[in-house]
């Protein structure tokens, strides 16, 4: 149960330990493994800009620099700018005279025009151009001549460095080896050979360090003008700081100096198991679709927990929890609870299991595996948390297996629910069930503090993935999960 | 209250809206349906061209200190008032030109100049004046200087002229003696 | 510019240069002349749902996920390249904390898994930008005003100067002016402040200064219109909220103090070069009038005691740099990267067998191969 607005009330606790909502989660079906946005490997699918929803190749948008060449924000408020149409008179030449009458119609012209603060690209100047797309003109940078010039200077001195370096190694070698070169012999290199010939040097390296022109200190700094406390200042002319950094080649400090800004590109990203390098999600690659070639969300494959209601915790006391089970899958699904600290246990379960289940994998996948142990061990110790678990409250916990009823879309329109109450059981409706359980709280709980309670699910998972060829692999597996739930503050 | 309320020639006033009090609307300006204006205070004065949209509110607050007789609330030509926008105001003047966005609120001691937009759901409660050409936009209300004025919206108002008497009941123009250029006299008084 | 991004189309993965500052943060690739974006330090928590600075933290792992998430903004939102094997170059001030060193190479390295990570100094690199020898970099950050001599690509690290001189000492300054002057606490959020001061404050030059201290009359004040009220920003409170910056008194922790003093620490022969080669760089140096400022300021100093008998410099000289000033490291960090194609770089691998970086603060990096303390280790 997430929240766009509100805090979360059921957290799950994710493989590497971070507390989620399970709509943040993911579920590895070849691990089976509950992951989160913090434990996976987030990739660069493709480049698409949000604006008119064109799709942009990577190579494009690299030469681009990320930008959409037809979508243009605003300087002064970073809303999209929309092209207007005016009709201008075109300034005919009174020499050209009646040959071009029929020419005289008015002409459309474009101008930018931002539809939330209303500037527009005549307020800075920029004239009125006569196609609706591109052909803005572009500012280049101040800056670039000059960098470019320490480009050159730093990579000619790299290259320097890297030959000095070369020949001193082959000269090593040379003495070390057992025929002598006539360059060693002569004491020359082969720069040297050259510019005895008058050969141009081979790189033009040297040309760049001999050119270049270090920058020179002045003693003059410009100053302010010597009336300028005197001026009245209004503030509506100076640019904010969002404002100059949304251009940051050019940061200009006056409102007069402000132009359109090219729409930055978004990306599509598919996220990939990082211990498996499966894919969790992987989107479509049209921009106007949100929908995914996989998503193997942790809504699609785990038992929702949903809170209906509880009586408020008070220290010592117990109180009623009202809770909605929901088995997503379309496989009848098997569900016990269990205390949280018996996670620990069953884990190690689990890990042994899946390590038989991976014996028999094809040898190039354990290869694999084997040579990427060593960093997905350093990579799971930085990133494990252990997550606090509640210990003032705890659910009492019934010794039942409860059995959920495969998703059914067509139940959905079943009214009456099945009675097959019991003491924890509520009702029971397709696969959905609710439980009533009761949570005990610590005397010693002190008020007003957050109340939470901690419980695991083990559930019988039914795995859909076409087995490989070779292995018989299970289908069915147990998996545990904890959740943490929040009752709100503990109340007198 | 005594109604007395002026339409001039030209004008498109719906009659599903809530006239109230001394108020005179000028040629070629259009009331949308269910808009509200409220001359409590003194009398309200819209010259031309003007577009008062559906749910917007234009009230002449009663005040303490108010003079006898009462100053008018004069509001210039060529003003759009968006949906759901509202303006209170003790007296005072109201520029041409400006844009009230939908759901602005302008409340009393805010004087406005001309070419002004309020944005959309800005709420202007501090006592200030705005200079001509101000742009208020976002929650933060943020604001710069337009070079120009807001372009008028003659062609908008061309399209309802026609197009709502097609609709909607309208109210006649009642009076018939002085021409458009009355409202302009009217401010000049003022 | 053209040449160079073929250039780099045709090398396996350009870099990225990040410098995570305190307030803001440049990102983008090495050899371009700009940052790809300068954006706050901070990124949107979905867990105490708030915007949360980079630089807010408690413990290694609250630092940990921050510069997870802020990463994963600047390479998913703003930069758009996956991070994986590709080159990082690194940004850092000398002052660096070596929890924040490590905690960052741990998330580009295991996190990300970049393939190599350069880490440079930014006093370096801003000299780098200038292309001259010997330089004397006065950067002024958010929180601190930092005074380094780099002399032939090398910081003269005993004389290095900082003081808590940034824009937030005058944003204090600022805020207490407002404060008073309105008679009450206005509590302004810092980017309100930030924005008063970058669009209304200004440094006065030395002579003015002093008239104002005199009791002439001070500029003319600003208005400043917010959502629930307009402001009236003084004279006063424009002219004077950089006034910390020079105030002087006896710790000599001026910013023209630490210019000084840094130039009165550096070896003897290179004084006069420093002198004449001084960049004033960083967001906080952008303040209209700063440099002149600072200029006529470390001439009047430089003419009394202490500095008049140690100080023998006829002229101060002043270099502008090639890039705005508050992507001067920046840039230097995206020539040095450009430059030697990564050579420079901590490489992945390198890390995972040893994950320790070098550091000038560490013995283990500094002693030199001859020193006894390496025999005496060996022989224990």
């Amino acid at each position: 149960m997430a929240y766009l607005t509100q805090p979360d009330f059921v957290r799950y606790v994710c493989s590497c330990g971070q507390l989620k909502p399970i709509t943040n989660l993911y579920f590895c079906r070849h691990c089976l493994k509950i992951r989160c946005g913090f434990c996976i490997c987030h990739e660069v699918d493709s480049h698409y800009c949000a604006n008119c929803l064109e799709n942009m190749p990577s190579s494009e948008a690299r030469l681009k620099k990320n930008r959409c060449s037809s979508c243009f924000d605003c300087p002064s408020c970073f809303h999209t700018l929309s092209t207007r149409a005016t009709f201008a008179q075109t300034r005919q030449d009174p020499a050209a005279g009646d040959a071009k009458v029929e020419n005289k119609q008015a002409k459309k012209m474009y101008y930018l025009s931002c539809f939330n603060c209303r500037w527009t690209s005549r307020d800075v100047g920029i004239p009125d151009q006569p196609v609706a797309s591109g052909g803005w003109p572009e500012r280049p940078n101040p800056f670039s001549a000059r960098i470019n010039q320490l480009l050159d200077y730093y990579k000619a001195i790299a290259q320097q460095e890297k030959q000095e370096k070369l020949d001193r190694e082959r000269k090593k070698f040379a003495i070390r080896g057992k025929y002598i070169t006539l360059t060693d012999k002569t004491g020359l290199t082969g720069a040297m050979a050259r510019n005895i010939a008058g050969l141009p040097s081979s790189e033009s390296s040297s040309s760049a360090i001999a050119n270049f022109v270090p920058s020179v200190a002045s003693a003059e700094v410009e100053e302010l003008p010597e009336d300028y406390h005197l001026r009245e200042i209004n503030l509506k002319q100076v640019t904010t700081m969002a404002q100059r950094l949304a251009s940051p080649e050019w940061q200009p400090a006056s409102v007069a100096r402000l132009h359109p800004v090219a729409r930055p590109l978004s990306v599509k990203r598919s996220q990939r198991c990082r211990a498996c390098d499966h894919n969790l999600t992987k989107p479509e690659y049209n921009p106007g679709s949100i929908k995914f070639k996989i998503e193997l969300l942790a809504f699609y494959h785990m038992p929702e927990v949903k809170i209906i209601s509880h009586e408020s915790v008070k220290p010592g006391q117990q109180s009623a929890l009202l809770l909605k089970v929901s088995n997503p899958t379309s496989h009848e699904m098997a569900l016990r609870l269990l205390p949280p600290d018996h996670q620990a246990e069953t884990e190690t379960d689990e890990t042994t299991e899946t390590h038989e289940k991976n014996e028999p994998k094809s040898i190039e996948k354990s290869l694999e595996k084997s040579l990427n142990l060593e960093k997905d061990t350093t990579w799971s110790k930085v990133i494990e948390r252990k997550p606090q678990m509640p210990a003032l409250s705890q659910i009492c916990i019934p010794e039942v297996t409860l059995t959920l009823a495969q998703r059914d879309d067509a139940a959905e329109y079943d009214d009456d629910p099945q009675h097959d109450t019991s003491d924890i059981i509520l009702w029971r409706k397709s696969n959905k069930l609710a439980l009533r359980l009761k949570v005990s709280t610590d005397p010693s709980a002190e008020v007003g503090q957050p109340a939470q309670v901690a419980l695991s699910l083990q559930y019988s998972y039914r795995n859909t993935v076409p087995p490989s060829a070779q292995s018989a692999q299970h289908r069915d597996h147990t998996l545990t999960t904890t959740v943490l739930l929040d009752l709100g503050t503990v109340c007198e | 209250m005594a109604q007395n309320i002026k339409i001039l020639p030209g004008a498109t006033v719906c009659e599903d809206c809530t006239l109230e009090g001394d108020i005179t609307i000028g040629g070629g300006t259009v009331v949308h349906p269910r808009v509200t204006i409220i001359a409590e205070g003194g009398p309200i004065i819209i010259a031309e061209y003007c577009i008062i949209e559906e749910y917007s509110t234009i009230i002449h607050k009663k005040s303490d200190k108010q003079e006898n007789p009462p100053k008018p609330l004069f509001i210039g030509a060529h003003n759009v008032f968006e949906v759901g926008c509202k303006l209170e105001s003790p007296f005072g003047h109201i520029g041409e030109s400006n844009v009230f966005e939908c759901k602005s609120y302008v409340g009393v001691d805010v004087k406005i100049g001309s070419g002004c937009v309020i944005g959309a759901a800005c709420q202007l409660t501090v006592p200030q004046s705005l200079p001509d050409n101000t742009v208020i936009w976002g929650s933060e209300h943020h604001n710069r200087e337009a070079l120009e004025k807001q372009p008028s919206q003659l062609l908008q108002l061309d399209f309802l002229s026609k197009v709502m008497p097609n609709y909607h009941r309208l109210r006649k123009p009642n009076l018939h003696k002085r021409q458009p250029s009355r409202p302009s006299q009217e401010g000049a008084k003022v | 510019m053209a040449l160079y991004e073929g250039i780099a189309l045709i090398q396996e993965k350009q870099a990225v240069v990040l410098d995570l500052g305190t307030d803001y943060t440049k990102f983008g690739f090495t050899g371009e002349a700009a940052p790809r974006c300068i954006i706050r330090s901070q990124y949107w928590c979905a867990k105490e749902r708030r915007y949360k600075r980079v630089y807010d933290y408690d413990n290694v792992e609250e630092l940990y996920d921050n510069l997870v998430h802020m990463l994963h903004l600047l390479y998913f939102r703003h930069v758009l390249v996956n991070p994986k094997e590709r080159k990082v170059v690194v940004v850092e001030s000398l002052f660096t904390p070596t929890l924040f060193r490590e905690t960052l190479a741990k998330v580009l390295f295991l996190h990300y898994e970049v393939s190599g990570v350069m880490w440079a100094d930014s006093p370096r690199l801003c000299a780098l930008t200038l292309g001259a020898p010997v330089a004397l970099v006065v950067s002024l950050g958010a929180l601190e005003a930092e005074v380094v001599a780099v002399v032939h690509g090398c910081p003269v690290l005993r004389a290095m100067q900082s003081a808590p001189l940034g824009a937030r000492a005058v944003a204090r300054e600022l805020a207490a002016r407002l404060d008073a002057e309105h008679g009450a606490p206005l509590a302004l959020p810092a980017h309100v402040l930030e924005d008063i001061a970058v669009r209304a404050c200004f440094v006065p030059g030395r002579a003015r200064a002093l008239a104002l201290a005199g009791g002439a009359a001070p500029a003319a004040g600003a208005q400043y219109s917010r959502a629930d009220r307009t402001l009236t920003v003084s004279g006063a409170a424009r002219e004077l909220s950089a006034e910390p910056l020079f105030a002087r008194d006896n710790e000599m922790a001026s910013l023209p103090d630490l210019v000084l003093q840094c130039i009165v620490q550096s070896p003897i022969d290179a004084r006069r070069a420093l002198a004449e080669n001084i960049l004033v760089c960083g967001g906080g140096a952008a303040m209209p009038g700063l440099r002149a400022r600072l200029a006529q300021e470390l001439r009047y100093l430089a003419t009394l005691a202490p500095y008049d008998e140690r100080v023998r410099v006829e002229e101060f000289k002043f270099h502008s740099p090639p890039a705005p000033l508050n992507a001067v490291a920046w840039v230097g960090g995206a020539l040095a990267g450009a430059a030697d194609g990564g050579a420079r770089a901590l490489a992945r691998d390198a890390y995972l067998r040893a994950p320790r970086l070098r550091d000038w603060p560490c013995l283990l990096h500094t002693t030199p191969p001859a020193h006894h303390h390496w025999r005496d280790a060996r022989d224990a």
